[in-house]
């Protein structure tokens, strides 16, 4: 039975074929618009280390004077002072490892005077940042810990920058320029593809990192510290030249600059290292530092601050509201659509059901007419919202002046097997909810009436 | 094979309550050819609808082959209609869609035949009715009386108890009329109850029995000429 309403099903697509195309069309526009904007939402949500997101945490400690409001959420703290990073790597902690990072604007060049010079985004580190960030390598490895604080020139470098300067070469060993220094290519990265610069605290879905080298070399370098920077009291007035000029200034001063990150495996772990920030914190506060009385420290997870940062607002809620109520407008059209077909097909109704079709037969034969409409409708709603996710996508490339490279950012307006899946789900589910009505009253039609001779 | 008793059914709308039949007491035998007549409006349909089982009543008893289908949900009524009766419309009410084959086969598809046996009641229901070069036309490609006898090839094909025509020479002329009924005797003749609404006085008087039916009720309904059954008993005992 199940086989011949199938067949009566997709026969009847073919009845009234301006209202089939009608329907398939109000429920697949409906669907791209929907699709465009539910898919840059999830694809904003993506965590950008699976299970590893609720196992880094970014550690920040107020060290404010007792001046100005306590911070209540993390995203209105800064980071943490240099000392105490460096204090916290050496201490014994429940963390499984500590990293901190800070960023820096290098001009690159290579001993080829064919090639441009590249202004870059770098980052300044630990050698432990790869392992711990799961940036994979293409050729050679990070530095040594030793190098760590030994400031050994040498500098890992992103793939793009290989296939740059080297031809995607392995260019283990071979030179580059940072700036007016020459450091030894030690590590290629891979293809490190992260939906947002997470790390960095930038969630940035567009730029990459191609320059990575240690916190001592970038010191003994004074490269540029482009990090924002929290500066009070005396230290205020010195921020723009702790930026440009005065390194060991910032090293030693109370200016929030670098950003600390702890691998916490457990609640436990995560317990314990909460205990020890609060027993550092009191314990500094003896040396006049902490001065405030909340102690406030902030130990929060990748997946808290990609669930703040992947929520829509503005502008974007905005159209994410717009696209739920244009396919809301669009599936109440539906309705009245399949009202018209299905009504123009009570004779034949009436007539089957006159020759022993049950009501539940009927039923089941027009919700299948109609959960193939919604797949239809699913197929045109995907293929609109691919086109759309390409519009959307050049939007942001055009808006940033095409400073933003289009396959930079091709991740945050990708479809993917879970969004196809929810567009077939939503397309079958919305049909049929919306066929719900039209069916019943098709079913239970008089068929004594409609088969009145005429 | 059905018998009412004080049935009654009744249109409801806002501001009329409209009494379309009142009070049936009626019985009838297997393998009668009943007529029924009337005036227009006079609940000629309503009563043929009723009997067919697509339309409820509000009173009294009625009884189909032994069962009281009263309050009998829509799947025992779909199933007694798809194995017991068989419907014959005066506008054919074929689906223009579908070829002549497939019409026939709409009642067995609705039993869960199998595709083998199917094939075999088509084609003798076609055959009986004498269109089986036609499997493959469309209705439209049909005459009227080619139409109507494919409908009562599709009324046969499911070897109904009883087969209720509703003026089913209404569109025809009447040469092909004549052929439709020679058609319905025949298959009364093989033991086919047939309930048949007209409005033609002719038509009527071949039937064995006449049912007169005028503002609702039953106002005259023939006795039964028992002889004409037990003559047809004869013959087909005979036969075999």
């Amino acid at each position: 039975m199940l086989t011949y309403n199938l067949q009566l099903a997709w026969r009847s697509l073919f009845q009234r074929r301006s209202l089939t195309i009608l329907m398939i069309a109000a429920v697949g526009i409906g669907l791209g618009i929907l699709m465009t904007v539910r898919t840059m939402a999830y694809q904003a949500r993506q965590l950008p280390v699976g299970e590893k997101s609720y196992s880094l945490h970014f550690l920040q400690m107020d060290g404010r004077s007792v001046e100005g409001d306590a911070f209540e959420q993390w995203f209105e703290g800064d980071a943490i002072t240099h000392r105490d990073a460096r204090m916290l790597m050496n201490a014994d902690t429940a963390a499984r490892q500590q990293t901190y990072l800070w960023k820096t604007d290098v001009i690159v060049s290579s001993e080829d005077r064919d090639l441009l010079p590249r202004r870059s985004s770098g980052l300044v580190g630990l050698s432990n940042f790869f392992e711990m960030f799961d940036a994979p390598f293409l050729y050679g490895s990070a530095w040594s810990e030793e190098a760590n604080d030994s400031a050994e020139p040498v500098a890992v470098i992103s793939k793009d920058y290989n296939d740059y300067f080297f031809a995607g070469e392995n260019s283990v060993g071979r030179r580059l320029n940072l700036g007016t220094h020459t450091v030894t290519v030690i590590g290629v990265l891979d293809d490190w593809r992260i939906n947002r610069r997470y790390y960095d605290m930038t969630f940035d879905p567009a730029g990459r990192d191609d320059v990575f080298i240690s916190d001592s070399l970038a010191q003994e370098f004074n490269l540029v510290r482009t990090v924002q920077m929290g500066c009070y009291g005396g230290d205020a007035d010195q921020a723009g030249d702790f930026a440009t000029n005065d390194i060991q200034g910032l090293v030693n001063s109370e200016c929030a600059w670098v950003l600390f990150w702890a691998e916490l495996n457990s609640a436990e772990s995560i317990q314990e290292y909460k205990q020890g920030i609060e027993r550092h914190m009191s314990a500094q506060q003896e040396f006049g530092r902490f001065p405030r009385e909340d102690q406030t420290y902030f130990l929060t997870n990748v997946a808290e601050h990609i669930e703040l940062v992947g929520q829509f607002r503005g502008r974007q809620a905005f159209l994410q509201l717009m696209s739920n109520l244009f396919f809301a407008v669009c599936l109440i059209n539906a309705i009245g659509i399949l009202l018209a077909k299905f009504t123009s097909k009570a004779r034949e109704i009436s007539l089957r059901r006159a020759l022993g079709a049950k009501k539940t037969t009927i039923m089941t034969q027009h919700l299948l007419e109609v959960a193939i409409i919604g797949i239809l409708g699913g197929i045109v709603g995907l293929a609109l919202s691919y086109v759309g996710l390409i519009g959307m996508r050049n939007i942001v490339v055009y808006s940033s002046d095409y400073t933003i490279a289009a396959q930079d950012i091709a991740h945050a307006f990708r479809l993917n097997w879970v969004m196809i899946g929810n567009a077939f789900l939503i397309a079958i589910g919305s049909t049929i909810l919306v066929g719900l009505y039209p069916i019943w009253r098709v079913c239970n039609g008089k068929p004594a009436q409609q088969l009145k001779a005429q | 094979m059905l018998k009412m008793n004080d049935v009654s059914k009744i249109y409801r709308t806002e501001l009329v309550e409209t009494h379309a039949l009142r009070n049936v007491n009626l019985e009838i035998q297997e393998g009668e050819f009943v007529s029924v007549t009337g005036p227009s409006g006079s609940g000629k349909t309503t009563f043929l609808n009723l009997t067919g089982l697509l339309e409820s009543f509000e009173h009294g008893e009625y009884f189909f082959d032994g069962q009281n289908v009263r309050g009998l949900h829509d799947a025992q009524l779909s199933r007694i209609r798809n194995e017991k009766i068989g419907f014959v419309f005066q506008s054919f009410n074929l689906i223009p869609d579908l070829p002549i084959y497939e019409n026939v086969e709409v009642p067995l598809r609705y039993r869960g035949m199998g595709a083998k046996e199917r094939r075999g009641r088509i084609e003798h229901a076609l055959s009986t009715v004498g269109l089986t070069s036609r499997l493959g036309h469309l209705p439209t490609q049909l005459s009227g009386g080619q139409q109507q006898r494919v409908a009562i090839a599709r009324a046969l094909a499911g070897e109904p108890r009883i087969l209720l025509a509703d003026e089913p020479t209404g569109n025809l002329d009447s040469v092909m009329a004549r052929q439709v009924m020679d058609l319905l005797h025949e298959i009364n003749d093989n033991g086919t109850t047939i309930i048949m609404v007209t409005h033609d006085p002719e038509l009527a008087s071949r039937a064995q029995r006449n049912i007169r039916i005028f503002d609702g009720e039953v106002s005259v309904v023939q006795p039964l000429n028992t002889d004409v059954l037990v003559d047809r008993e004869e013959k087909q005992s005979a036969h075999v």
